[in-house]
């Protein structure tokens, strides 16, 4: 083949300029350290690289979600221990009620005392985390626990009892009530708020946080379970508890005909010492919801455990996929250099001599 | 007998061819570097004889210049001009899907896709661990816009990628035409110089190049007639015939949004280029990949279409890919009920709708006839939830403000490997990507191999046609000295007749 000057010059340049192509794309891996700038550079790597970033970005999530479930669980965990305290504070106090050798304003005293760790349990059911009340169900941003009085009759002869709702509901409505109170009266209150009373749904109102593919973590301790339900709940207890301190020996309750309504009132007589059981219910309670709590306090600790695993897994294979390798990249890049500069060295010496610098 | 000056004669004939040599070297070594030029040599040959001598021996009579030629190899020419086509559609094609790429990547950059749907993903769970709190609406919304107007933003680049395609056609066609134009008046001069016996090396060399950058712009089948003129024919249409160019024309198409359609101007035809830049703008412009051609921009508008119909119907009713709203896995946004205690507001919509109004559109047209109005271009959030975040359906019954059950269903949705027939958003996007990496990958090695081949032929052309300053002054050396030897031959000459009239004494 007949080669040229021109052709001499244009190979060179056209080699030249493939080698600067190799050393340019050889110094972006080495400082961007990504092995693509573009998708086309390697379609593989560009399309596992979003998987492994999504993958990265749900762990990131689902670390946050149960951090979230975590702080939420610690601070019910708490309020549970505080209540548990309580109950406990309440149980001593009655025992030492009971004993028989108090003055009647040694029991007034410690009446007032529980009438106190009676607020102070409320108080403990509406703990909140970040303003959203714990025990409440899915009715985060209204207190769950409040007292209210209900009244009847006119003017004048008035009667009313203390009772507790959740969630606007009456918990106690069936409670005892000091018998001194207007049986027909109390009668008319409970007919008259029998709609309101407080009944737990037939779906729990489980809160989940998304603890991993496909997992979640139900966060929360709805209000009922931990007071319990029926006669025994702990405020009927406490109720039973103040009326017995208050000197009473036996307390009324309505009695209802087949469709709900109150027909009457009952009077059941009972000891202080009779209701340290129905304390140790109301404890055994809180100790089962903190049991459970306390599970998946666990769970979500192991979760969080295997999400920060797979969050160093997944961020290296992220890594691997789409990182240079700063070894074989600064090698690469030293070679396409040399490459190079080699070429142009030879390039410059090539195309200046012709037979015109021997004549 | 010789006649007296037959040597002197002789002699002169050779100055004057080695003189015409010298000064065709001297062109050739001036235009070394001009592009198309190819270099050309004196042909010359023996005078026959004019005088027998002795009966016998036949006296030559010196040399003459029969003509100069240029070399050129037509064939590479011809190789060229195919491989000028092709390269030149490569290289278009490989530069716009580059281009699209940057448009449409998610491996380089950080506002992508990817991150802007996880954004929105987690928004969601934010919102389901919370869904009393105004401000994790709020963000949800916000990443709703998000993803809206990521979709907007690509879907008008793709749009306007397209609008430079369609300008470009107009470009090659005006260059097409140009080139016809100056190639036709370059043959007529070709034909008259031919007649008249006037060099038309130069002109022929002029004509070739403009060939060439034809070649780059269509396909073109180029035949040279005996008169040294070309006719220059686009898939069997002559475009060029001796000193005649036929023209094309655009005309606004408004069966394709008003995009150029080529047209021949004498006949009206359609015109079809077969291949090269013209080609690859037509394609990138409109295919939209249906017909086994290279996917052009169309294809990549219609799947973020797609992308945006499938995600607004899915999150909106929980309608996946392939079902209908009777077998629907899922009550989607619209099964949700609002902080407001409404249900069946939508969330995603188009200019800004009211869910109401897409309501009346689902149940006059049916579900997929509404959604089909839903394009990347005009997705939206409904206005419903535009102006209130309240309407975002996170409970799936009333029940309280913590309810999210419905949140929790739309995030195991967008999770859904069947909400697309190809997997999961994430995984019809990828799939976006990874046929348009895989094009453009394709795109650029056919360029690569398209360029080298047209390099290679080129230096074969080189090789043959192109000045080589080396042999220029080989050849220069060559005649100077043959220049210098007739000279002499003429001072020879000289002394020898100066010897003969010497011998007449006139004084005698």
């Amino acid at each position: 083949m007949r080669i040229t000057n021109n052709m001499l010059i244009s190979n060179n340049l056209w080699n030249i300029n493939n080698n600067m192509k190799r050393y340019d794309e050889a110094s972006q891996r080495l400082s961007t350290q990504r092995k693509i700038g573009l998708a086309s550079d390697d379609p593989q790597v560009a399309t596992q690289a979003v998987k492994y970033r999504n993958y990265v970005s749900t762990i990131d999530q689902y670390e946050k979600n149960v951090s979230a479930a975590s702080s939420w669980m610690s601070v019910t965990e708490g309020a549970l221990s505080d209540l548990q305290d309580v109950v406990q504070q309440v149980r001593d106090y009655v025992e030492q009620g009971a004993n028989g050798s108090n003055t009647s304003s040694d029991l007034s005293n410690i009446k007032a005392d529980v009438q106190q760790l009676k607020e102070t349990a409320i108080q403990t059911l509406n703990t909140s985390y970040a303003g959203r009340y714990v025990f409440g169900g899915y009715s985060t941003d209204t207190a769950p626990y409040a007292e209210t009085t209900l009244t009847t009759g006119s003017s004048g002869s008035t009667t009313s009892v203390d009772k507790v709702t959740f969630k606007g509901k009456i918990v106690n409505l069936d409670g005892p009530v000091s018998t001194s109170t207007d049986s027909t009266d109390y009668t008319t209150i409970y007919n008259n708020n029998i709609s309101n009373v407080y009944t737990s749904g037939s779906t729990k109102e489980s809160m989940k946080y998304n603890s991993g593919f496909g997992t979640q973590i139900t966060v929360n301790v709805e209000g009922q379970d931990v007071v319990g339900q029926g006669s025994d709940n702990l405020f009927n207890t406490l109720d039973k508890v103040l009326l017995g301190l208050g000197g009473d020996t036996s307390y009324q309750t309505v009695t209802t005909d087949s469709s709900g309504n109150a027909t009457g009132t009952t009077t059941t007589s009972f000891t202080l010492s009779g209701l340290l059981g129905d304390l140790d219910e109301c404890l055994d309670r809180i100790s089962i919801a903190t049991t459970g709590l306390g599970a998946r306090e666990s769970s979500a600790e192991l979760a969080s455990d295997r999400l920060s695993n797979d969050n160093t897994t997944y961020n290296k294979l992220m890594s691997n996929n789409e990182d240079v390798d700063s070894a074989e990249a600064t090698t690469e890049y030293s070679s396409a250099k040399t490459v190079y500069e080699t070429s142009l060295s030879a390039a410059a010496k090539a195309i200046t001599k012709s037979l015109l610098d021997y004549i | 007998m010789n006649a007296t000056f037959t040597g002197i004669n002789i002699a002169t004939r050779g100055l004057a061819v080695s003189q015409a040599s010298i000064s065709v070297t001297t062109n050739n070594q001036s235009n070394a570097n001009t592009t198309g030029y190819s270099r050309q040599v004196v042909k010359q040959n023996a005078v026959g004889a004019a005088a027998v001598y002795a009966g016998s021996a036949i006296l030559g009579n010196g040399v003459q210049v029969t003509s100069v030629d240029q070399i050129r190899d037509t064939r590479l020419d011809q190789r060229y001009w195919q491989e000028n086509t092709r390269s030149g559609e490569w290289s278009s094609e490989a530069s716009a899907l580059t281009e699209l790429e940057s448009v449409l990547d998610d491996s380089s950059s950080s506002n992508t896709f990817s991150t802007t749907f996880n954004n929105f993903y987690s928004g969601l769970e934010d919102l389901e661990n919370n869904p009393s709190d105004s401000s994790t609406r709020t963000s949800v919304r916000s990443y709703g816009e998000a993803i809206c107007q990521y979709l907007n933003d690509s879907s008008s680049r793709l749009e306007d990628m397209r609008k430079d395609e369609n300008s470009m056609v107009k470009t090659d066609v005006d260059e097409i035409n140009s080139y016809a134009r100056q190639i036709a008046d370059l043959n007529a001069a070709i034909s008259g110089g031919a007649g008249s016996g006037a060099n038309i090396n130069s002109l022929k060399d002029q004509r070739n190049v403009l060939i060439d950058k034809l070649s780059n712009l269509t396909g073109i089948i180029v035949t040279t007639t005996k008169t040294d003129s070309t006719t220059i024919s686009i898939n069997g249409t002559i475009l060029v015939d001796g000193g005649d160019a036929k023209e094309l024309t655009v005309i606004q198409d408004s069966s394709n949004d008003g995009m150029y359609k080529i047209q021949w101007k004498d006949t009206g035809n359609d015109f079809t280029p077969a291949g090269g830049e013209l080609k690859a703008a037509l394609d990138l412009r409109d295919s939209d990949g249906s017909n086994s051609t290279n996917k052009g921009i169309p294809y990549y508008i219609n799947q973020l279409n797609k992308f945006a119909q499938t995600l607004a119907k899915a999150f909106n009713e929980g309608v996946l890919a392939g079902e209908t709203s009777a077998n629907a896995s899922y009550s989607g946004h619209a099964g949700g009920e609002t902080a407001n205690n409404t249900t069946g507001i939508r969330f995603f919509s188009y200019n800004n709708t009211s869910s109401g109004d897409l309501k009346s559109e689902i149940s006059s047209n049916g579900m997929d006839a509404a959604y089909e109005k839903i394009t990347a271009a005009n997705i939206t959030l409904s206005s419903d939830i535009e102006d209130d975040v309240n309407n975002i359906a996170a409970a799936s019954s009333s029940g309280g403000s913590s309810n999210s059950d419905n949140v929790s269903q739309l995030i195991s949705l967008l999770k859904d490997s069947k909400m697309f027939n190809s997997g999961t958003p994430e995984d019809f996007y990828n799939s976006i990507i990874s046929t348009l990496s895989t094009d453009s990958a394709t795109a650029q090695r056919r360029e690569s191999n398209a360029s080298s081949t047209v390099k290679s032929i080129d230096d074969q052309r080189t090789s043959v046609s192109g000045v080589d300053s080396n042999e220029e002054t080989a050849n220069l050396t060559k005649y100077q000295s043959a220049y210098t030897a007739c000279a002499k031959m003429v001072e020879v000459w000289n002394e020898l007749l100066q010897k003969t009239i010497d011998m007449i004494d006139t004084t005698a």
